[in-house]
């Protein structure tokens, strides 16, 4: 289902798409979780 | 961990309930769960509504079904329940030319020579305008009884905090503007000569009247909404910190508005029993004991109160199959 979505999503907003984040396997709580995302973000 | 009841026998359990609210963080559930929650009370026997005032159209996207705009439309496949999607928009618009009717007769009285209109605008494109429009489509249609049970699925939560905040608000500026009303309107009896005329004058005030009639709705909102036998306000969490701690913030606000709780109901739980965690990958194994440790978390900061776990569907909830399928869930209490 998840594949099904991003491949509407990649077709609705293409280039508007400026970063992935995947679910990490706990919630992303303190400054170390959040500098995690924030390297997903930046494509790390 | 303590069980207690289920979403059911809370039901069960107060005959006179009428008015149900669901509320939570934004994207917990809370649309899916309000409708699973209807969903169960028309299979139950009663003719149920499910309303929403948010402005996107979410209980058009979780039935499958387009209701927005609609008035109140019975729900394809289902009997005794009811949707209705309000645009609030709409209301705005008719409190907008409302209002320039009223401020033009106040000036009017005045011997102000303006035009209402910029004031008006002014005065109305705020938000707080259009939560006070929400809240009193929804009291409209609470009050027009045409429905055993009344199933609202609120907006996020920090704008049903405003939203309860906004009708104590409401409620003083009417009592206000009723108390001066009627001191402008005696000091004219008292000046005037023709007593009789100004006394009947007094009498079929327009301004007077409709400040009257909205504080009578209100005052009856408010009975209505802190009657713990017809109204329960219930809280949607997913088993993650950052959810729990709005439900923990939004009981005390409730609370503080003297709104009935009914209690927690966990979404998204995993079923568990369902992996052969031997097997499985570490990114899962991980997931479902952090859900296991906050399903913990929940059960002991609201022991008692979790009145269901709903399971995590592998797709995402759509049509009313597979709401129903979660009203199922909503009949047993949450697992220990
Ligand atoms: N138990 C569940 N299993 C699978 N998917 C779910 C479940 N509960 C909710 N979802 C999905 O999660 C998404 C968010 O749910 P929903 O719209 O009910 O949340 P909400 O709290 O009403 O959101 P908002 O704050 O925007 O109003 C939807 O796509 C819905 O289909
Ligand atoms: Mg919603």
């Amino acid at each position: 289902m998840q594949q099904r979505y991003m491949d509407v999503i990649r077709k609705e907003f293409g280039p508007l798409i400026v970063g992935t984040v995947p679910m990490f396997d706990r919630e992303p709580k303190g400054l170390a979780m959040m500098a995690k995302v924030a390297e997903a973000l930046l494509g790390g | 961990m303590n069980v207690g009841f289920s979403f059911k026998e809370f039901i069960s359990s107060k005959p006179g309930l009428k008015y149900l609210f669901f509320g939570g963080k934004g994207g917990v559930g809370k649309t899916v769960v309000s409708s699973a929650a209807a969903c169960l009370l028309s299979e139950l026997g009663f003719k149920t509504l499910i309303g929403s005032t948010n402005p996107v159209h979410s209980l058009s996207s979780a039935f499958d079904q387009d209701f927005w705009g609609k008035g109140i439309t019975p729900i394809k496949g289902a009997k005794n329940l009811y949707a209705l999607e309000i645009d609030v928009s709409k209301t705005v618009g008719r409190y907008k030319d409302d209002l320039v009717d009223k401020i033009s007769m106040f000036l009017k009285y005045a011997d102000i020579p303006i035009k209402p209109g910029p004031f008006v605008e002014v005065a109305t494109t705020n938000p707080a305008f259009e939560e006070a429009a929400m809240f009193d489509d929804m009291i409209d249609v609470m009050l027009k009884g045409e429905f055993d049970v009344y199933v609202f699925d609120t907006a996020p939560v920090a704008h049903t905090y405003r939203l309860l905040g906004m009708s104590k608000v409401y409620e003083a500026w009417l009592a206000k503007m009723i108390k001066s009303r009627q001191e402008a309107l005696s000091l004219r009896l008292k000046l005037s000569f023709r007593k009789e005329k100004v006394a009947k004058e007094i009498a079929e005030d327009p301004l007077l009247k409709s400040a009257i009639e909205m504080k009578k709705s209100t005052d009856m909102a408010r009975r209505l909404l802190t009657d713990p036998e017809r109204t329960a306000f219930f809280f949607v969490t997913l088993p993650l910190a950052l959810p729990i701690a709005v439900v923990e913030r939004f009981v005390t606000w409730v609370k503080a508005f003297n709104i009935p709780t009914g209690g927690v109901i966990v979404n998204c739980v995993v079923p568990k029993e369902k992996f052969d965690l031997e097997k499985a990958s570490p990114y899962l194994v991980h997931k479902i004991e952090e859900q296991e440790h906050y399903l913990k978390v929940i059960h002991e900061k609201f022991p008692g109160e979790v009145l269901a776990h709903l399971p995590l569907m592998e797709t995402e909830v759509r049509g009313l199959e597979m709401i129903a399928h979660l009203a199922e869930a909503l009949k047993h209490p949450s697992r220990a």
